[in-house]
């Protein structure tokens, strides 16, 4: 038997200490390595059209990106910066369509079974992205427009911690939509606010109309997204509440220098005014004074300070 | 012989038409030429939203079209930011200086007296500047302004753009600093939870210059939605006073400094509550935006589709 004293003075208590010392550092090294490797994850707001309303910060996160997500209309219009990158599919699939229908089509019981499938290949999107960061890739997915309004990358980006992802931003459609009409959508007259809104959101399942009715007292430019195939019904219920000469735009493909097209008329016309367009998705919709005049002198008429 | 006549002059007839044509078409040309040699001439009044908070932060077309420009409007930080883009073009002027200060003062310090000449005097000197705009764009200039962030939304380019034709103006969309901010708090700000819609404003739209009317914000509290206001940070215990009023005081709400600079953006978190004291202490008062909202709590979009779900048993 030797004492505790005579141990720590004895060769092994020494050669114990040096190979704790070195299990120590192996293992934090180790530790840190697997940290330091993992790779990162991006949501990247790519614009509401091609290259040209990406922005520069946008453009570099795909060059640091192995692996991307995104639509394939989207990869067409980036091809020259997806070059050499390994692509994952379309992020959204499910997103518009469920066996082959329409989402605006589906039953109730359909509907149902559509979400509940969204939610389940969002969810494998997720492991699938966790997993190639594991193995030390850097990921992205590319959203269109702004991923902060209407962006569906959210879904995905709450599968995350906060720290796990960083979000670049992007130029939205409706900064595109409002540079087509050369209008400030605030200040403009009395305008109160800006409402960034869709139809269904706006009046609720189901449908409340009270929202109107208290919004039509004061003045406000509304922009309305994912409302082209509901124009009709949006605007026959507009109508109940605002005056018929109300100015309102629609914008077909903002941003994309071919097929952007305005429509401008009132309440009252632009039923009309765009019964022959086809476009049914990729528009948005602008209603208030602000569409009018000069919008931003009027305001300074109606500020009483 | 009557065949050969006959051949004769449907010859004549064909060549008398075809010189009636080109004859018709020179005068044509003639007579459009000089309009349309005015209008093709005639330079471009680009108006270039540059986002943010400098390059890194502006489209590819925006860094492009300064390049293009033969002229630029914009300040001395303006410029600065964008010197690699702007090289040595010439500035013509700074477009805000005189629009929202007189005699060395802010408008906000002005007297009545004061405020009454700022107001004819800043329209004067945008009359004289947008002369001088005229005037390049009449020897065929490109003239550039930088706007930052969204010239749409609080953007004052709009005093430059009005007084324009149409035709001359083209607007250069620009990502807002309302992007940079909601990318930096990582949440949807619409779909979140049950929320209706994304209100951007300012104080002073919403509830007038001295926070006194409370109307509005009342019938907005009866539904769910993200407000967004911009110039928020000045008199901010006025102005959350005024929020709770109609807003509950636990209601989540976040301020993000200096929104896409990369060493200077930070988010302050809060309720209705706390956030007032919290900006009251703070030296920023302009380059925040102040986020109201449930779509701050949780997992805003995973809560919206679960209330999709419901709604649909």
């Amino acid at each position: 038997m030797i004492t505790c004293s005579k141990f720590i003075k004895s060769k092994h208590a020494w050669t114990l200490l040096m190979l704790c010392f070195s299990f120590f550092c192996y293992a934090n090294t180790h530790a840190h390595q697997e940290k330091t490797d993992r790779g990162k994850f991006y949501v990247i707001g790519m614009g509401p059209a091609g290259p040209e309303h990406a922005t520069y910060k946008a453009i570099e996160c795909i060059k640091e990106a192995d692996v991307i997500f995104c639509s394939d209309d989207m990869s067409e219009r980036f091809s020259t910066y997806l070059k050499g990158k390994t692509l994952l599919g379309n992020p959204w699939r499910g997103k518009f369509k469920y066996k082959w229908k329409d989402i605006e089509e589906l039953g109730t019981r359909e509907k149902k079974a559509c979400q509940e499938e969204r939610i389940r290949f969002w969810d494998e999107i997720v492991v699938k992205i966790k997993s190639e960061m594991a193995s030390g890739k850097n990921v992205a997915i590319l959203d269109s427009g702004d991923p902060g309004v209407f962006g569906p990358s959210h879904r995905i980006i709450e599968g995350f911690e906060e720290d796990e992802v960083e979000i670049i931003p992007g130029l939205g459609c409706f900064q595109a939509t409002m540079a087509a009409l050369k209008k400030s959508s605030i200040p403009a007259y009395d305008t109160r606010f800006v409402m960034l809104t869709a139809p269904f959101f706006l009046l609720g399942r189901p449908e409340n109309e009270d929202i109107l009715r208290d919004l039509s007292k004061y003045p406000i430019t509304m922009a309305f997204y994912m409302a082209l195939k509901h124009a009709d019904s949006l605007i026959a219920k507009l109508k109940k509440y605002y005056a018929s000469d109300l100015p309102v735009a629609v914008v077909y493909n903002a941003g994309y220098p071919e097929k952007e097209k305005v429509v401008k008329g009132t309440l009252g016309t632009i039923l009309d005014d765009i019964k022959s367009e086809k476009e049914s998705w990729l528009g948005m919709i602008i209603v208030g004074r602000c569409l009018e005049g000069q919008p931003q002198r009027g305001m300074i008429k109606h500020v009483v300070r | 012989m009557s065949l050969t006549i006959f051949l004769g002059t449907y010859a004549m007839k064909q060549k008398t038409q075809f010189f009636f044509v080109i004859a018709i078409m020179v005068a044509l040309a003639i007579g459009a030429w000089p309009s349309q040699a005015s209008a093709w001439g005639r330079g471009h009044f680009y108006v270039i939203g540059t986002g943010p908070a400098g390059p890194r932060t502006a489209t590819l077309q925006a860094l492009d079209t300064i390049k293009q420009m033969d002229v630029i409007i914009a300040n001395e930080k303006h410029i600065k930011l964008f010197a690699e883009y702007t090289g040595s073009k010439p500035v013509l002027f700074d477009p805000w200086t005189g629009i929202w200060d007189y005699k060395g003062k802010s408008q906000r310090e002005l007297n009545k007296e004061d405020l009454a000449k700022f107001k004819v005097e800043r329209f004067r000197i945008r009359d004289e500047r947008v002369k001088k705009i005229n005037a390049l764009l009449a020897e065929g200039k490109d003239v550039g302004l930088l706007d930052s962030g969204n010239p749409c939304l609080y953007g004052p380019s709009h005093w430059y753009i009005e007084p324009f034709q149409s035709q001359d103006v083209i607007i250069i969309p620009g990502m807002g600093c309302d992007a940079a901010a909601m990318a930096a708090l990582g949440k949807s700000t619409i779909p979140a939870h049950d929320t209706h819609f994304v209100i951007q404003t300012a104080p002073f739209s919403l509830m007038g210059w001295k926070m006194q009317d409370h109307r509005l914000l009342k019938d907005l509290a009866k539904y769910e939605s993200t407000i967004i206001l911009y110039m928020a940070l000045w008199k901010p215990q006025e102005v959350f006073a005024a929020l709770q009023e109609a807003l509950p005081s636990d209601m989540p709400c976040a301020v993000v400094f200096w929104a896409g600079y990369p060493d200077r953006q930070r988010v302050v978190r809060g309720t209705l509550a706390d956030m007032g004291d919290k900006l009251a202490a703070d030296k920023e008062k302009f380059m925040g935006l102040l986020f109201i909202g449930r779509f701050l709590e949780g997992k805003p979009y995973e809560a919206a589709m679960k209330r999709g779900q419901k709604e649909l048993e």
